[in-house]
């Protein structure tokens, strides 16, 4: 920081000097203008922030003066400060300079004249500070919001599996404010849609709502009901959102056999369910409160069950569908929605787009929309994806030898059941062979070690009876074993089963009536099994099961 | 998790356990004698296992219900529907 004084009056020179060293600034000072312009040319030189220049009485001498002054002045601080004799000179300054001091003046008014200047100085730094941090700022956003854009690109991709009867308008922009859909098939080949809409936008709404894409995921992989659903990501958003941000969600679950839609909707427009001919059939309303607005032990996980017929479609919308806007700033609004399912458009989801962009004719819009239309069609639906084997499997045996207490005490056909999940080369028929061990185990504890007789399940009260005692014999059981073995070798499974029992005569086994409640499990084996065939009078069965098909 | 029933516009869907076997019998059992009505969802969305024990659970149900009631068996997964098919289900129940 320095001061520019430029006067030919010595007197005042020294005066001005005194004032600006008293304020321990530098000063340079000048005689005349030319010399001071002459100087301040030399490459090197300290620019300065203040000028106290004497009016030299050639108006264009002076102007030509200051203009050369402020044209170094850009970005930084500078101001200048005419000294005058009168008030003719005074107003020759009008414009051209940014203060004045009138003559005679003392030190104390020159000083006040200083320290104003000194202040604006301070805080056009203090400005120019926080300007350049924000402009770094605003320049590492930029950067940012790029990266998100592409990481959204190829989330927003991979979230929406093609199924050939689910059709969806999404984006990466949706997504970014805030709108999500996601499309998962269930274990029983149903299909689950999320359709989630947080308020406010950006990276704060997009960010804090990632829960939903993990847990949503997962639950609907398990089969879960969409109730429970919405219960968990109810429970696990509040840690992650903002407070105060709320997240509209409707989850839906068309069945395997698509004739059964079960929805949980909070906090979202009305979907619809049209028929064939794309007339409205039924309107989905939202009846709960949005997610996060509900502490679990206050959340509804009831769900609306609507039935559907072959050739239904059902569309669920995010807000910004109904929000969006016209150049006049007409909403686009509910009704021009559900004016479309008057049975008038053969294809509603292209006719709702179309509409859409009509109205908006592109005028710029908060938020991107997000649709989703469902054909409920059990022929359209996805077909399950089995697992691929990819490794040959190893040959191996599992010898289980079930004591006396361990009969007892424990149920062992799910932790083999378990043991067997993780087993190379059983895949989708995993669940057949667990469904054969217990078949087999049961029979093995309840005919050979416990004794009981199948007869006893045939009335609704022998049932339950049977397995009344069956609980007590275990509980007083003494003595008596199971040994289980299972290998694989070549494709082939062997399960046998051995119980200490006296065994039965097999050869009088009878298949199953129709009506009775027993006797299923040897007819379940029979038609599930290749073979399989009993030894030890009748205390030991053999199953082959071949898995390599 | 154990058994739910919930009664909705008359449906009583009845929510299974994980494996539908004879230790749940007299909470099944249960489920549908505390809930009476015409129609009922046994609902199989959680179920991986089943056993016999489970087909007869299902019978005794049927049998208790005298062809007053529909009893509708859904969201099996495709093994448990195999084990309803080979059991000749489908002709006293709906499957699906």
């Amino acid at each position: 920081m320095a001061v520019l004084i430029v006067s030919e009056d010595r007197n005042l020179n020294e005066l001005l000097v005194s004032v600006v060293e008293r304020n321990g600034i530098e000063s340079v000072v000048f005689t005349d203008s030319v010399t001071a312009m002459r100087h301040l040319e030399q490459p090197g030189t300290t620019l300065p922030s203040l000028v106290f220049t004497q009016y030299e009485g050639d108006r264009v001498l002076f102007t030509r003066f200051i203009q050369h002054l402020k044209a170094d002045s850009e970005g930084r601080y500078f101001a200048t400060v005419a000294i005058v004799n009168h008030k003719a000179e005074l107003e020759q300054c009008v414009g051209l300079v940014d203060d004045v001091l009138v003559r005679p003046f003392n030190p104390t008014q020159a000083e006040y004249k200083l320290n104003t200047h000194l202040r604006c100085l301070r805080l056009f730094r203090e400005l120019a500070n926080e300007r350049d941090g924000l402009e770094i700022y605003q320049k590492n956003v930029c950067v940012e919001q790029e990266l998100v854009n592409k990481m959204f690109a190829v989330q927003c991709e991979s979230q929406l599996v093609s199924f050939d009867n689910v059709r969806c308008q999404y984006s990466a922009e949706a997504m970014f404010h805030g709108s999500f859909l996601l499309i998962q098939q269930g274990p029983t080949g149903s299909i689950y849609i999320l359709l989630a809409d947080a308020d406010g936008t950006g990276l704060p709404a997009t960010m804090a709502s990632n829960p939903l894409f993990s847990v949503f995921r997962a639950m609907a992989q398990k089969g879960l009901p969409p109730g429970s659903i919405a219960a968990e990501l109810n429970r696990v958003l509040p840690s992650s959102v903002p407070d105060g941000m709320l997240v509209g969600a409707v989850v839906a679950e068309l069945n395997n056999s698509a004739d059964q839609l079960t929805v949980w909707s909070g906090g979202m427009p009305e979907g619809v369910i049209i028929n064939a001919d794309g007339q409205l059939q039924a309107a989905i309303t939202s009846v709960h409160a949005p997610l996060v607005a509900k502490e679990e032990f206050d959340f509804c996980q009831d769900v609306d069950v609507y039935s559907v017929a072959k050739g239904n479609r059902f569309l669920l919308v995010t807000s910004s569908l109904e929000r969006s806007t016209n150049y006049d700033k007409v909403v686009f609004g509910h009704n021009r929605f559900l004016q479309l399912f008057n049975g008038n458009h053969n294809d509603c989801f292209e006719a709702l787009l179309q509409s859409h962009q009509g109205f908006t004719e592109g005028a710029p819009q908060l938020a991107d929309i997000a649709v989703v239309e469902v054909l409920c069609d059990a022929d359209e639906m996805p077909a399950l994806k089995t697992q691929t084997k990819s490794t040959r499997p190893i040959p191996w045996q599992l010898n289980v030898e079930l004591t006396t207490d361990d009969l007892r005490s424990v149920s062992p056909v799910p932790q083999i059941a378990k043991l067997l999940s993780n087993a190379v080369g059983l895949d989708v028929h995993q669940d057949f062979i667990s469904t054969i061990l217990s078949e087999l185990y049961n029979n093995a504890l309840e005919h050979g070690v416990l004794g009981l007789s199948s007869e006893m399940k045939q009335s609704e009260d022998g049932f339950l009876e049977y397995y009344m005692q069956r609980e007590s014999r275990l509980a007083e059981l003494n003595e008596g074993w199971v040994n289980i073995a299972i290998s694989l070798d070549q494709g082939k499974v062997v399960l046998s089963v051995h119980d200490s029992g006296p065994g039965f005569d097999y050869h009088s086994l009878t298949q199953a009536s129709e009506e009775n409640a027993f006797g299923r499990g040897m007819s379940i084996i029979n038609s599930v099994c290749d073979s399989y065939h009993y030894s030890h009078g009748g205390a030991k069965v053999t199953v082959h099961y071949s898995v390599s098909e | 998790m154990s058994i739910s029933a919930k009664n909705a516009n008359g449906v009583i869907t009845i929510t299974l356990d994980n494996s539908f076997d004879f230790e749940s019998v007299s909470e099944f059992r249960d489920a549908y004698v505390n809930n009476p009505g015409r129609e009922y969802h046994v609902d199989f969305r959680n179920t991986e296992y089943m056993e016999s024990s489970g087909l007869g659970m299902l019978l005794n149900m049927l049998r208790h219900c005298g062809g007053s009631a529909v009893i509708r068996l859904v969201n099996c997964r495709p093994h448990i529907q195999k084990i309803l098919k080979i059991s000749n289900f489908q002709q006293k129940f709906q499957i699906g």
